[in-house]
């Protein structure tokens, strides 16, 4: 199965995490999930780094979102940079770039936590 | 001007409440920190002022809440304190605090610091709203550069131009470019392709391509009516007349544009270019599975006032293959700085050359994106592929069975890339329906069959003149929903966004029954 790689980096408070592969959508939804679901316990900000992930579908989204949730219960948040085309265009159609920030580059995400 | 006050000693509280609505200010009042941030969470206060020590959340940790918040507008901070030695401001400061005041307070003295709050704001509005409208004028300049390059300078492949097969695609890059190209059908066995680059980016970049491309089109009407004894004007003539046209404006403007003008003739089996500085043409040759890079020696359009075009020949057999390409294709680049080169073209199109044109530029698009993540794009990408010889049946109708279950979404997504590319669409037109496709399947894997990985899931394409039309043809339970509205979007949701996407990505979506047991959903996509 093609799940999503997800590989994290902390720097100053703030986790950058970078997903990669060849879809976040139903096929790998629930893996993501499973493997997500300890990461927002004792973080808070987060950047996640959508570079190399090719597709996104609507399940994606809904896993996405829930990352979100679980942020803001912490009192924290969850910034997206670096947002390939496609998968911006999803965003956009669902609206789901108003609740989340989506930047050009990681650095720029972060230094908005950082002000 | 909304004030919030925190402080959690009632009589300064109410000293300061009075005192600020006696200056005509809108006040709220929390009696701690806490829920002074719940009350900046529900809604935005301009200036806030509190108390250094309270219980729970303090002034300090009060402040930080706020500047971590990232909201937009500026929230002014003001730090009650008695104690006023240097380290203290220091902490206040660093926590992000504006000012700072001792209590008990001097009334002149905090109307005054109110006053330097408001200025600060006011110019904080300002050059916030400043910023935004710059924002948005560059969006909308964005956008009509888009709207520029999709409708004036990019064009579909030519239709009866029989003795060849093409595709064409052309990835726009952040920042508008001057990218074009065109096809002009003389008959079904002779074809002009051209592709050009203006120099420069943004609007005027890609006014001077559409001026440019205009001007070669012009330039042949012209010739060809000039000449009404059969010949067609040789690509040296039509490219030097349009260089008397343009040659001095670009000058002028100090501008150039690269060109590589072809033309390909099947009955005489010989391909004829006038290279402007261009990027080399890669020929494949089939006989020899080899790739040649062409290339002439002719300046830039626009380099020099008096130029005298030359051309050369280049024999050619049925199932060769041209490729025109823009330098953003080789200069594309990888996060780390790698380009994508034209050794790796040369060595994709080697591989693949016996595709067809679609499938070839599938591949291509597919390795720049993986190569680039999707980023960097500097430049515009800008591919034509000619391959010579009757195409191998153009198909009406195609189709492919894949095993009922989720893992094999990518492939079916790959399928239905390779069948819109083969009918026209273009990359944006490609990824809408790769998506609107995906989430149909998705639902008949899940609902209809419960991934089970059991049944088969046809995937038929038929070719539109305009579009192409995709029916997922699947046995079980169907399924018919009704109107689908736009979802409310907020964090609360968990899904349902499926239907909507579907129908948003693609121009049309039916679902319906073929026979007893064996259902489809049907989506069209149109080509404007």
């Amino acid at each position: 199965m093609n799940s999503v790689q997800i590989t994290s980096h902390k720097d100053g408070g703030i986790v950058t995490v970078y997903l990669s592969g060849q879809a976040l959508d139903a096929s790998n939804v629930q893996r993501f999930r499973h493997d997500t679901a300890t990461m927002f316990d004792n973080e808070k900000f987060f950047v996640f780094v959508l570079k190399d992930l090719k597709f996104v579908d609507s399940s994606g989204i809904g896993a996405l979102l829930s990352c979100l949730r679980k942020a803001h219960a912490n009192g924290g948040d969850v910034k997206l940079a670096e947002v390939p085309d496609n998968v911006k265009s999803l965003f956009e159609l669902v609206r789901m770039d108003r609740l989340f920030e989506i930047f050009a580059t990681k650095e720029d995400a972060a230094v908005t936590f950082r002000s | 001007m909304k004030i919030l006050i925190a402080d959690d000693e009632q009589v300064s509280r109410m000293v300061l409440d009075r005192t600020l609505r006696a200056l005509d200010y809108d006040v709220d009042v929390a009696v701690d920190g806490r829920q002074a941030w719940e009350m900046l969470e529900a809604r935005h206060y301009s200036i806030v002022i509190a108390d250094w020590v309270m219980p729970e959340v303090d002034g300090i940790e009060l402040c930080q809440r706020i500047r971590r918040a990232n909201v937009e507008a500026y929230t002014y901070v003001i730090l009650l304190t008695s104690k006023f030695e240097k380290t203290d401001r220091l902490t206040g400061l660093t926590a992000g605090a504006d000012d700072f005041i001792t209590k008990p307070f001097d009334r002149a003295e905090l109307s005054a610091r109110l006053g330097v709050a408001r200025r600060i704001l006011r110019m904080e509005t300002e050059l916030r709203d400043a910023k935004q409208r710059i924002e948005e004028k560059r969006r909308q300049e964005i956008e009509i550069g888009a709207n520029i390059q999709r409708s004036l300078l990019m064009a579909r492949p030519p239709e009866g131009a029989t003795a060849f097969e093409f595709a064409a695609m052309n990835l726009p890059s952040t920042a508008i470019d001057g990218d074009f190209f065109d096809f002009f059908v003389h008959r079904s066995t002779v074809v002009d392709v051209f592709v050009g680059d203006a120099m420069g980016k943004g609007i005027p970049a890609a006014l001077i391509g559409a001026g440019t491309k205009n001007t070669l089109l012009r330039s042949i009407s012209r010739l060809l009516s000039d000449t009404s004894n059969g010949h067609l004007p040789s690509p040296r003539d039509v490219v030097q007349t349009a260089h008397s046209t343009l040659a001095r404006e670009l000058i002028r403007l100090n501008a150039f544009v690269t060109l590589e003008y072809a033309r390909l003739d099947s009955e005489r089996k010989v391909a004829t270019f006038v290279d402007c500085g261009h990027t080399k043409v890669l020929h494949w040759v089939a006989k020899e599975q080899k790739t040649h890079e062409l290339s002439g020696g002719n300046f830039p359009i626009g380099f020099v006032p008096e130029e005298t075009y030359g051309q050369f020949e280049v024999p050619f057999a049925d199932g060769d293959v041209f490729c025109f390409y823009s330098d953003g294709v080789t200069d594309a680049r990888a996060s780390d700085g790698d380009f994508f080169g034209s050794d790796r073209l040369v060595d994709l199109l080697g591989k693949h050359a016996h595709e067809s044109p679609s499938e070839l530029m599938y591949r291509l698009r597919e390795a720049i994106r993986s190569h680039t993540s999707d980023l960097d794009l500097d430049d515009d990408f800008t591919v034509v592929i000619v391959r010579v010889g009757s195409p191998s049946e153009p198909w009406e109708s195609t189709q492919r069975g894949f095993r009922s279950h989720l893992s094999s979404l990518t492939e079916m997504r790959q399928f239905v890339g390779f069948v819109g590319l083969d009918c026209n669409l273009d990359a944006k037109e490609i990824d809408e329906l790769q998506l609107a496709t995906h989430e149909a399947l998705t639902n008949v894997i899940m609902h209809a069959h419960e991934n089970s990985g059991q049944e088969v899931v046809d995937i038929e394409a038929e070719r539109l003149t305009n579009g192409i039309r995709v029916r997922i043809v699947y046995t079980g339970e169907g399924f018919a929903p009704g109107e689908v509205d736009e979802p409310s979007m907020n964090i609360y949701r968990e899904g349902g966004w499926g239907l909507f996407i579907i129908q948003r990505c693609v121009d049309k979506v039916s679902y319906g029954t073929l026979r007893p047991g064996v259902n489809y959903i049907e989506l069209v996509k149109l080509t404007p």
